[in-house]
C-alpha cells in the first residue's frame, strides 16, 4: 500500500478533491493530479514513481479513453494499472474501455468502499 | 441572383409601373380605333404584344423569386419546428434533470448534517458526565470515541455526496450544447432570409464552443450499486454478453398551456431577470433594514 503513487486525472477540481480525500482516507498519501489526458501524460513522463492511474473519461484536450490508449501504446507505461472512474454507464462504452486496456471501471457516484475494492482487485492480479 | 438584393418588392413595383404604362398606351389606341383603320390597329397591337412579352418575362422572374422566398420560408419553418419540438424540449428536460439532481444530493447532505448536529449534543452530554467521578470513565470515553468515528464517517459521506457537482456540471454542459445547436438553427434561418432583406445589417450570433469530449449529458446522480455489480462481473469474467441496462431516468416536463397572442405580456421585461446582481442589490433591503421594520 505504502509504495503506491497515484495520478488522479479529472477536469473537475471538485472530483479530484473527492478522489484525493478518499484515497487519503484509504491510507494512500502519494497522490498527483492532472486536469486532462495530455497533462497526465506530461506528468507520467516528468514525475518519477507514478504507478497507478485513476482517470475520468469525459475531459477536454485528451479524454480518458484516449489517455488509456496512449498509455497502453507507450512502452514505458504500458503496464501501469488504470482505473476508470466515470459517469458513463452504457455497456458499449464499458466494453470500449475494457478493450482499450482499463483494468477496472467505476461509475460515479461511487463510495470509498467501491474504490478500495477496485484498487485491491487490480493489485491482486 | 443579384435581383434578390433589390428585393422582390422592387420588381413588383416595376411590374405595376409597366402595367400602368401599358394601360395608358392602350387607352388612346382603343379610343382612336376607326373600323377601317386596320393596318394601324395591327401595328399598335404588334407593339403591344412586344411590350406584353417583356411583362411576361418580368412576371416569370417574379414568380421564380417568389418561389425562392417560399422555399426559404418553408426551410426556415422546418428548422424552427425542429428546434421547438426537439432541441428546446430536450433542453427543458436536461434542465429539469439538473434540478432533480441538486435536490436529491442536497437532501442527502442535509440528512447527514442534521444527524451530525444532534450527535454533537450527545457527545457534549457524555463529556459533561465525565465530571462525575463515580461513573465508569473508560466506558464513556470509548463511547465518545465510537461516536466521533461514526461522525467522521458521516462527514465523509457528505464528501461522497458532493460528487453531484461533477454530475450537474456535465448535465449543464449538455443543456448548453443543446442551446448552442438551437442558436445555430436560428443563425441558419436568419441567413436564409437575409438575402431578401432590404437593409445591409447582418446578425451574427456566437456562443463560445464547448468541447463535446468534456461532458456526458446523460450523467445521473443515483445509486449505481446494481450497475456496478454488473460491470464487476463483466471485468471479472470478460463476458461481453452480460446485459447492462441503460441508466436512464424518465423526466417529464409539466404540460404548459398552448401559447396564444394574448399570452404575451408586453410589460414583461425578461432582461430585468438577468440584471447584474450588483445593480439589483442597490435596491434590495439589507437584513438590518428588514429587522428594523419588525422591531
Amino acid at each position: 500500500m505504502s509504495n503506491l503513487k497515484f495520478l488522479i486525472v479529472d477536469d473537475s477540481p471538485t472530483m479530484r478533491r473527492i478522489v484525493f480525500n478518499t484515497l487519503k482516507r484509504l491510507g494512500y498519501n502519494e497522490i498527483e493530479e492532472a486536469e486532462h489526458g495530455q497533462e497526465a501524460m506530461d506528468k507520467l513522463k516528468s514525475i518519477p514513481g507514478i504507478n497507478f492511474v485513476v482517470t475520468d473519461w469525459n475531459m477536454p484536450v485528451m479524454d480518458g479513453l484516449q489517455l488509456v490508449q496512449e498509455i497502453r501504446s507507450n512502452g514505458d507505461y504500458a503496464k501501469i494499472p488504470i482505473l476508470m472512474v466515470t459517469t458513463r454507464s452504457v455497456k458499449d462504452d464499458i466494453i470500449e474501455a475494457m478493450k482499450a486496456g482499463v483494468n477496472n471501471y467505476i461509475v460515479k457516484p461511487f463510495t470509498p468502499e467501491v474504490l478500495k475494492a477496485k484498487i485491491d482487485a487490480i493489485l491482486s492480479k | 441572383m443579384s435581383h434578390t438584393k433589390q428585393g422582390v418588392i422592387t420588381i413588383i413595383e416595376s411590374l405595376m409601373e409597366d402595367l400602368n404604362i401599358l394601360i395608358d398606351e392602350i387607352r388612346p389606341v382603343i379610343e382612336s380605333i376607326e373600323p377601317t383603320d386596320l393596318t394601324q390597329v395591327q401595328a399598335h397591337f404588334d407593339a403591344l404584344v412586344e411590350k406584353m412579352k417583356g411583362l411576361t418575362d418580368k412576371t416569370n422572374l417574379t414568380y421564380q423569386l417568389i418561389q425562392v422566398v417560399i422555399n426559404s420560408i418553408h426551410s426556415s419553418r422546418s428548422e424552427l419546428k425542429k428546434s421547438v419540438d426537439g432541441l428546446l424540449k430536450k433542453t427543458g428536460v436536461q434542465l429539469k434533470k439538473i434540478t432533480t439532481t441538486t435536490e436529491e444530493a442536497t437532501n442527502k447532505i442535509l440528512d447527514v448534517a442534521e444527524k451530525l448536529d444532534s450527535e454533537q449534543l450527545i457527545i457534549i452530554e457524555k463529556l459533561d458526565s465525565l465530571k462525575n467521578k463515580d461513573i465508569n470513565q473508560d466506558e464513556i470515553i470509548e463511547d465518545i470515541k465510537s461516536m466521533v468515528y461514526k461522525n467522521q464517517d458521516a462527514a465523509f459521506t457528505i464528501i461522497d455526496y458532493l460528487q453531484f457537482q461533477d454530475i450537474t456540471a456535465q448535465q449543464i454542459s449538455g443543456a448548453y450544447a443543446l442551446l448552442s445547436d438551437t442558436e445555430k438553427t436560428l443563425i441558419y434561418v436568419s441567413n436564409l432570409l437575409k438575402e431578401f432583406d432590404m437593409g445591409d445589417d447582418s446578425h451574427d450570433f456566437t456562443l463560445p464552443e464547448i468541447d463535446p469530449k468534456s461532458f456526458n449529458a446523460d450523467a445521473m446522480f443515483k445509486d449505481k450499486g446494481n450497475i456496478q455489480n454488473l460491470i464487476d462481473d463483466l471485468f471479472e469474467t470478460g463476458n461481453t454478453q452480460i446485459d447492462i441496462p441503460a441508466d436512464n431516468e424518465d423526466v417529464e416536463l409539466k404540460e404548459l398551456p398552448v401559447a396564444s397572442k394574448d399570452a404575451v405580456d408586453d410589460d414583461f421585461d425578461i432582461d430585468a431577470l438577468f440584471k447584474d446582481n450588483k445593480e439589483k442589490s442597490k435596491d434590495q433591503a439589507s437584513q438590518d433594514d428588514i429587522d428594523k421594520l419588525f422591531s
